[in-house]
């Protein structure tokens, strides 16, 4: 016998003849995942006419982006409406480009663009409204009185809180409002927790390894790296845009 | 109770000496070892040929108390409850250890039960820590060791009868062992005051580095014996002071500077 492998010939045997070169053949697919970046054509119209002579001047703008350039065309702004799916696909062939699926658009668009091969993508989750925290709706504040230390949480649910004691590094405090730390504030502090953009972070003594405001975070990894006229010092930590701002006060 | 988080530390360096050093001022002490699978206690204190039963055999109701028990045979009023060997920590009960620490008391009349907990925060950590009334946290001036007995200092106002059954808190001290004041006046080592600000507990004493701290534990005898070294004596003074007694911290500057200040008057 020529086959190198003859114990697993004997392994296999029992199995009612079943072929040995079956299991040692590589398996034909093999699945993972992978990402890919699609661009996706908001449609305003299903004016084809118009589709063409401005996807024409975009090419001509740009000739290298668009070209095999993968497609996903958005139908939420024409839903409802005609449109002549096979003839735009070809329209945008004809640039170079290749429509690849389509996303929203009514069942009926849906229904053609799988006839046509197409794939059909999730919708689009429309966006929540951001929660505000509602002044109104804020339970009193917590107040801690004990050192918070390496390891242990403390949060404030549904309004502000109020550390006496000092907060050590490795800990969290968090709090649906403000915090206000009143000794050395060292560990993580998160104000805010529900979304709330105005909550602020107080602190006597400031020198904490991360601060957060609505989930916007600034990550102190030495002490040192925090400004002189903040570092371990009255200070307060506010939300300016997406930006993360401390300063003296 | 005697603990740090951290392993290697000194927790069973300085149970062994600050049970001896209770009862040499006349203070019927146990000194019980949690670190059950791993026991060093019998070691330090010299009597590891001597153990028979040992604290899982009592809560197992293998033998009576007053059998495992270890009299000392240097110090009177001394006594050593070695840990197991051979067993697994998740025999002990917080039911088992009760009922072993009131025998302690009000059987036999012990006046303080000295708790070498394990490294950690699992099962025996917990079990040693749970019902102390005082807790001596070993901690070197390492920022590793400093972290992990701000861990346990949690756990302790969390986790202990004291936190559970709402009376007052335990009674935290902090010890700082293998103490160097050269390495901390070249700024290699954080001072004791960096710990202590950080931990946020009185100073019961400071133990400096000391080789005679392993060539003691290496002959089994408690290293508070020792009074010619620095260690025994650091160790001495944070007896006396548990007790109330007033004593000046010593070992904490540099000799060098001892020296200096000493002939200026400073």
């Amino acid at each position: 016998m020529s086959d190198p492998r003859p114990l697993l010939h004997a392994l296999h045997d029992d199995s009612g003849g079943g072929r040995l070169s079956v299991s040692l053949e590589q398996p034909g697919l093999s699945f993972k995942g992978s990402s890919f970046s699609l661009t996706v054509v908001h449609l305003n119209t299903s004016d084809l006419e118009q589709i063409d002579r401005e996807l024409a001047s975009k090419v001509a703008q740009a000739p290298a982006f668009f070209q095999d350039t993968a497609l996903v065309l958005d139908l939420h702004g024409i839903e409802g409406q005609t449109l002549d799916l096979p003839r735009l696909v070809n329209i945008l062939r004809a640039h170079g480009t290749q429509p690849v699926g389509v996303r929203h658009g009514d069942i009926s668009q849906q229904t053609e663009a799988r006839s046509l091969s197409l794939a059909v993508f999730p919708a689009l989750r429309r966006e929540e409204p951001r929660l505000t925290a509602q002044p109104g709706m804020r339970s009193k504040p917590k107040i801690w009185t004990q050192p918070v230390r390496s390891g242990q949480q403390v949060y404030a649910a549904g309004g502000d809180l109020i550390l006496l004691g000092m907060v050590n590094a490795g800990s969290e405090v968090l709090a649906d409002g403000n915090i206000y730390c009143y000794a050395p504030l060292r560990g993580r502090a998160m104000a805010g927790m529900k979304g709330d953009v105005e909550a602020r972070i107080f602190a006597t003594c400031l020198e904490a390894e991360l601060v957060s405001i609505a989930g916007y975070y600034r990550v102190v990894e030495d002490v040192k790296d925090l400004p002189a006229d903040v570092r371990s010092r009255s200070a307060q930590v506010c939300l300016s845009g997406e930006r993360v701002i401390i300063e003296p006060v | 109770m005697i603990t740090s988080g951290k392993g290697g530390v000194g927790k069973t360096t300085t149970s062994a000496s600050f049970a001896v050093g209770l009862a040499l001022r006349g203070h019927k002490t146990a000194v019980v070892d949690f670190d059950i699978g791993l026991r060093n206690l019998d070691l330090i204190m010299g009597c590891e040929r001597r153990v028979v039963y040992d604290f899982v055999s009592v809560i197992n109701e293998d033998a009576r108390l007053n059998q495992a028990l270890i009299r000392d045979k240097r110090v009177d009023h001394l006594y050593v409850l070695p840990a197991s060997q051979t067993r697994d920590k998740d025999v002990l009960t917080l039911e088992g250890v009760d009922r072993v620490f009131r025998e302690l008391q009000q059987d036999l009349g012990f006046e303080y039960i000295v708790c070498d907990s394990p490294a950690g925060i699992e099962k025996g950590a917990r079990m040693a820590l749970y019902f102390a009334d005082e807790a001596i946290v070993v901690t070197n001036p390492e920022i590793s060791s400093v972290r992990d007995s701000d861990r346990i200092l949690g756990i302790l106002s969390a986790k202990s009868r004291r936190a559970v059954e709402s009376m007052d808190p335990v009674k935290s001290h902090l010890l700082v062992t293998r103490y160097n004041p050269e390495r901390v006046e070249l700024g290699e080592m954080l001072s004791v005051e960096h710990v202590k600000d950080f931990l946020g507990i009185p100073v019961i004493g400071v133990v400096p580095e000391s080789e005679s701290v392993l060539n003691a534990s290496n002959v089994g005898t408690p290293v508070i014996l020792d009074e010619k070294s620095q260690a025994g004596v650091a160790y001495s003074d944070m007896v006396d002071r548990f007790l109330g007694e007033n004593r000046p911290l010593r070992f904490v500057t540099s000799e060098r500077r001892g020296i200096l200040r000493r002939l200026f008057g400073s």
